[in-house]
This record gives structure tokens, sequence and C-alpha cells, in this order.
């Protein structure tokens, strides 16, 4: 592997040639005074939209991200192609740093994490633990190369992960990521256990084999009563088109700016904690937890990168359960009769997001060493309560790492 | 009283479409991956060159006003004066029968264009003028030319109660109903709500339920078979009904100002729902193809057309049928159909009295197999006239 570093640099070209297809939008008629009941709101994403033809700096996310070093090194893929993938490499000043992989997820960037690498890698305080900090792109993500053919779901995906941490001299790592980075994180926590000192997760990627995977107790019934089948019903139908027909949406998204953002938006709004209860669940204000150009920094970079389409495709690679049994398992993969996570676990449950099962349905498919219920916080903890996010990092990892 | 109307898409709009269609920016593409993943790149970079530089809207609009076309202010199910758009063709031959043809998703009214000349004037294609009808064509709710519901609650019964209003208001006190799609559930519906009116209703989408009174191990070979078929399309083909029933606006911001997009999302559907055998342009030509999705651009009706859907996610219940239809129905059967269900699964909600199965044809009949469809509506309401 032969690192080679590199900075984002979107020609000037195309953001002004982003800035014109924004001037000459096409709108949709609404419904007065739907909001959010339909999906994305007109009314605010005209105003993000004209914010990011006309007032978003750009650059100042380029500067933002090429403050921390970054990398592309080409690894040779399970499906048969050699692919330049991208990474942060921020290393800590302090002997006794421990390496910490922090994977995004959909639709997300290594962006997300822009607020906690420095604090991560030098933290104010002598006695918190310091890390090696390493945020990869994602295949198809980002600045990591598209792949042209199938084949780079979660489990490869941990593969690569494991190989590059050696490269660059990490034999034992810690490791954070929700979203589709937990599902990453547990294949880790499978595949490579003997390498991950712990796993910090937001998510249950996992889910326990056969009939433990079902409720077994009124707390877990409700669970899945009352969070999971309204989440899968109202709230996941991007991973049905994305699980299926990803390459039927993409025309839309790669073309329009509006629609691309409409569509990652539409998620940074649900999952995050924007909404008070009589708010929910179409309703509440994004910008409570997001500025503009923090939402517009991701849309952003997936139009300069053109990797919509790419991104999505790991729904697809993941392998969608049937239908019958999408409600019970949400997405999750479930484990084979007499597999488990081994390495200590902690996980970290939000007030908004993708639904966290109780802890004693994680104790079936990890060892769960840890276990924190956040005050407040969404599906983008990194974004959202990045205060919250470091120091249970911290509490977590100091014990475990 | 109805006024006339003629679609008429400014000088501008066409320019734009154009502009917009030259400056498309394309998704990458899994290798070799055909339709795999959904719409071909290939083919909808053939096909969209194909709507900048070869497609005349103009010829397609002069064919789509060949069919008269009126507009009229409707009331029903507590909404004043909705604007329904349809076409208006009165039957030549002695008798005729009124007829309310019904189009679904991602159709149009154009869906009528083949059978409309057969329907109304048989004698003029062949047939018998005892068979014909005065067809009556809308744009459902928030498609096409209809006007674009300003609030909620436009699912199919609401349609269907507009669609009785509108047959009153056009002086028909007895007539038939057809449709596909959104048609089958809106011809139901048309037919439950207006017992009085509508004499019979001829559907080419059997929706049925599974019997609940014997066991699997019980069901015959063709009831096994359709029950793999369906839950097969459950987990692989229904992506676009979880999104259009769930966030429809959403999606709608990238299909609205992406001509591209919007021609991915519908192309998708006309060759996966159509007797094609993955080839869409044995069932379609480009022009064909690009003129329903131009009436779904030049309209601006992609966001209110998939919100049809939402509107049946919410009142599921009252949208279906919510008893046994009485009245005498007929079902045409293509074997190309995505949602089916045997005979069998069909009787306990209807009143079947003619199922007419073929060997050719998909979902959109009434453009892939105008004249068995139409053999199948002369047959069914010539006992009933």
């Amino acid at each position: 592997m032969q690192p080679e570093r590199y900075a984002v640099a979107v020609p000037e070209a195309q953001i002004e040639a982003l800035r014109e297809r924004l001037r000459h939008a096409r709108w949709l008629p609404e419904v007065p005074g739907s909001r959010w009941l339909y999906g994305v709101d007109l009314g605010f994403l005209r105003e993000l939209c004209e914010h990011w033809a006309e007032r978003f700096d750009w650059r100042a996310v380029e500067r933002q991200l090429n403050a921390f070093p970054q990398f592309r090194a080409p690894f040779d893929c399970p499906n048969g192609e050699t692919l330049r993938m991208h990474f942060i490499h921020r290393r800590s000043p302090r002997a006794d740093a421990v390496p910490l992989l922090i994977q995004h997820g959909w639709p997300s960037s290594v962006y997300e994490f822009h607020k906690i690498i420095d604090a991560l890698a030098e933290p104010e305080d002598p006695t918190a633990p310091a890390f090696h900090v390493v945020a990869p792109s994602l295949p198809g993500y980002g600045w990591s190369d598209i792949p042209r053919r199938a084949g780079l779901g979660p489990a490869a995906i941990a593969d690569l992960w494991a190989r590059l941490m050696r490269e660059l001299g990490y034999e034992r790592f810690a490791y954070h990521g929700g979203d589709w980075g937990a599902a990453v994180g547990g294949q880790l926590g499978l595949r490579h256990s003997e390498r991950l000192r712990a796993l910090h997760l937001t998510a249950a990627a996992l889910a326990p084999p056969g009939a433990a995977a079902r409720a077994q107790s009124d707390e877990e019934a409700r669970f899945f009563r009352d969070e999971q089948e309204p989440y899968v019903r109202e709230d996941a139908a991007h991973r049905a088109i994305h699980g299926t027909r990803f390459q039927t949406l993409s025309y839309g998204l790669a073309d329009s700016p509006v629609g691309l953002a409409a569509w990652i938006v539409d998620k940074w709004w649900m999952l995050s904690d924007c909404m008070r209860p009589e708010e929910a669940p179409r309703g509440g204000d994004i910008l409570r937890r997001f500025t503009m150009d923090e939402l517009l920094a991701t849309v952003s970079i997936y139009w300069f990168t053109e990797t919509i389409n790419s991104s999505m495709r790991i729904y697809h690679e993941a392998g969608r359960p049937p239908a019958a049994v999408e409600a019970e398992l949400g997405g999750r993969a479930r484990l084979r009769e007499g597999e488990r996570v081994s390495a200590p676990t902690g996980f970290a449950r939000l007030v908004r997001g993708t639904p966290l099962p109780p802890r004693s349905w994680c104790e079936r498919a990890f060892e769960v060493a840890h276990w924190t219920e956040f005050p407040e916080g969404g599906h983008f903890p990194a974004m959202e309560i990045p205060q919250l996010l470091l120091a249970d990092l911290r509490v977590f990892f100091s014990q475990h790492s | 009283m109805p006024q006339p109307f003629t679609i008429e898409v400014p000088d501008t709009d066409l320019r734009d479409l154009k502009r917009r269609l030259a400056q498309t920016r394309w998704p990458s593409e899994v290798a070799e991956s055909g339709w795999q993943y959904g719409s071909n790149l290939a083919y909808m970079q053939e096909l969209c060159e194909y709507w900048r530089n070869d497609f005349d809207w103009r010829v397609q609009e002069t064919y789509l006003n060949r069919m008269p076309q009126f507009t009229e202010a409707v009331s029903a199910d507590g909404v004043d004066d909705y604007t329904v758009h349809f076409v208006h063709q009165e039957g030549v031959g002695p008798d005729p029968l009124p007829l309310v043809f019904t189009h679904g998703w991602p159709g149009t009214f154009y869906e009528v264009s083949k059978i409309l000349g057969p329907l109304t004037d048989p004698a003029a294609h062949g047939g018998d003028p005892a068979d014909a009808f005065s067809v009556v064509a809308p744009s459902l709710p928030g498609y096409g030319f209809s006007e674009i519901p300003a609030a909620g609650g436009f699912g199919q019964k609401r349609t269907a109660l507009l669609w009785g209003a509108l047959m009153e208001k056009l002086g028909y006190e007895r007539y038939g109903a057809q449709g596909g799609d959104w048609g089958a559930i809106v011809t139901a519906q048309v037919a439950y709500q207006h017992p009085e009116n509508c004499i019979g209703a001829q559907i080419n989408m059997p929706i049925g339920r599974p019997p609940t009174d014997r066991p699997q191990e019980e069901w015959t070979d063709e009831e096994k078979a359709v029950a793999a078929k369906m839950a097969e399309w459950q987990a692989q083909e229904t992506g676009y009904q979880a999104i259009q029933g769930t966030r429809p606006q959403t999606l709608a911001y990238g299909l609205t100002d992406s001509p591209a997009g919007l021609a991915g999302w519908i192309t998708e559907k006309w060759r996966a729902w159509s007797d094609c055998d993955g080839e869409i342009e044995r069932r379609f030509s480009k022009d064909e193809i690009l003129t329903n999705i131009s009436i779904y651009w030049f309209s601006g009706t992609i966001n209110s057309s998939t919100r049809y859907y939402y509107e049946m996610r919410q009142n599921q219940m009252e949208n279906f049928l919510p008893g046994r239809l009485e009245t005498p129905t007929g079902f045409s059967i293509f074997p190309g159909e995505i949602i089916t269900a045997p005979r069998s699964w069909c009787e306990a909600g209807y009143n079947i009295q003619q199922w007419s199965v073929h060997d050719r044809g998909g979902h959109f009949a009434a453009l892939e197999e105008p004249d068995l469809l139409v053999q199948d509506i002369r047959d069914f309401f010539r006992p009933l006239r």
C-alpha cells in the first residue's frame, strides 16, 4: 500500500456550474401548508438551495477538510478491482495514544467527524485518552474510488480496513461507528476480533441468530412494536429503494442538486433530535441541530464527487432481508448459530435515529461492556452532540483499550 | 358546462426541456448490470438523446388533441369545484353505453388513446355498432391536466365519487367503468359507490386476498405459484411504493427538476411491467414512452401523482373496497401483469361475470394489447346493456 497525500480541491468551474443549476431549479407544486408532511418542506428546501447558490462557501469546507492529513491508497479488492480508498489519518503527538478508526455511514461522509478529530488526537486534558484517528471514506463515497463491479459490502469493507490499519502500523485498534459504520464495525467484530480493542457503536447492525432475534421480554416486545415497526413502516423507504433499484433513483439525484439535497436532508431531518415530542413525527426544525452550511457541506460532497449512486449500493451489497423479516430485523444482518461479537462493545443510545434495541437484545449478539443513554442527540452524534460523544468515547475506551 | 380543452405547451417550456436534457449529468453504473439495479444507463442516454433531438412534441400534442378533451368543475366528498380534465367522445351506434375509463401510475389519459376509436365507433373498426360506448377518460387527481389538489385526502374513494359527479354532470345516469392499476381500484370504487348508476366494472388487474379457510398445503399449484410471485414482487419490486407512500415529495424534487430523472423513474416501470421480455421497445416506441413522460414533465405532476400512493396508505380501509362488490365484474388477465390473483381469491370480493385469460400483454393492456382489451370490454358489457 502506497498512501499518497490528498487534498480536496474542486475546480472553480464545477462550483459555478452548481450555482447555475441551482438558480435554474424547477420547483414542484406543493400542498399549501403541508410543510414536512409529504417529505421535505418546499419552503425550507428553497431557502436552503438559495443559500447554497448565493452564500454557501465551499472553499471553507475544503479548508476544514484539508486541515486534516488526508491520503488515498490503492487496495486490491475482493471484487477484482484495484481501488483507491480515501482516509483522514490524524496522528496524536501523545506516546500513549490508541489507534481509533471512525467510520461514517449514509448519507454522510468523513466531514461528519470534523468537530471531534482534533479533540480525539490532542485532548486539552492531559489525563484524557488520546487517539491516532483514522477516518476512511467508504468505497464509492467521497473521495474513495467508485467500484465498477459489485462485491464491496460491509464484510469486504471490514477486511479492507483491517488491512488499512495494519499497513498504518496499527495491529490493534478501537472503533467507533453508527449507521453503515456500525455495520462495518460489527463485521470487524466477527471477522477480525483479535485486532479490536473495543467497539463503540450507535446502532446494532447484527441480529442474534434464529429465535434469539425475537423479543424475549416485555421491554423488547415494546421496542419492536413501538419503535422498530413504525420506523420500518414510515421512515425506511429509502432502504427499500436503495436495496433494490438504486440506479432508477440515481438519475434525478445525479442531475439535480435540489433533488440530491432533498434526498439527503430528509434523513438529517428525520434522524436528528430536531423535533419536540409534540412536533413528531413530521415537524420540528432541522436548524435547531445543524446550520445550513453544515447540511450543505455534506450535500456538496455528494454532489462534487458524483457519488450518490455508488453510495446507495451498499444497501444492496449488504443483502436486504425479505420483507417478512424486515420489521423484525430492521435491516440488520442475522448472525449464524454460535456467532457472537466477542470484542468489548459499548453502545450509545440516542434520543432519535434508527432504532437501537434494548441492551438485553444487543447482549445476545455483542459482548456489551458499556451502555450509555444520551439525554439528547440523533443519528449523527459527532455533528449534533460532539462533546457528549467525545466524553462517552473517552470513558469507554479508557476502560477498554 | 364542460370547457373544451386543448393542450398547448409553450415554446419556452420546450426550449427549457431541451436545455436541461443537453446539460444532463449522468450517474455512474455497475459494469454490465443491465437493468438489474434499475433503468439501464446506456438506454436512458439513448432515450434522452432521442427526446432532445428527434422527439417531436408538437406531433404528439396534435395526436393527443385529436381526442376531444374538456375540463369541468365537479363537487363530491366535501370537495367543491374540483377541476377534472377528461377525454370525452360520444359513441357512434344505436345506443352507446357510457363508460368511464381510469388510467394508472405511471400512466396518463394517454392510455386511452388506442382504445378510444374502437370503443366509440366499433363499426369503423370492424365491430358491431351495437357495442358502441361513449367514453369518458379523466385524468386522475394530480395527474396530467386535472387540477393539482391543494389539500390532502384525494384518494381512490374520493376519485370515484368525483367520477360519479362528473358522469352525472355529463348527463350519464347509467354507465360502465373500466381500468387497470389505480384505475382498477377506482373502477371498483365507482361501481361500489354508485350501485344505482354503474352497471358493471371491467378490470384488468385482479386484486384478491389469499384464502384464510384453507391451509397453504391445500392450495392448488396455481395458488402457490401466485403467492410465490407476489412474495417476490413484494420483496424486490415495491421500493417505489414504499417511498411514494411515505415521502413522495422528498423523491419528487429531483424528478421535477431533472427530465432524465423523471424518465429514469418512469421508464423502468414501463419496461418491467409490460410483456416485453426485457426489450421495452418490443412493446413501446420511444415516441410512446416519451409522450407519456412528457405529459408528466410539462404538467409538472410527478409530485402530485406519487402523492396518490400516500393518500392510499393514509386510509387503506376506505380506499380499497370496504365490502363485496355485488355489481357484475369482469376481469381481463394478462400474463405480464404485476399484481395478480387466481379467480378463487377474487370471488369473495367480486361478483365475477367474466374471467378472460390472455396469452400475451402486460400491465398496460390498453396500450399493449388494445384489441384484446376492447374485445373483453365489449363482451363483458354486451349482456349488461
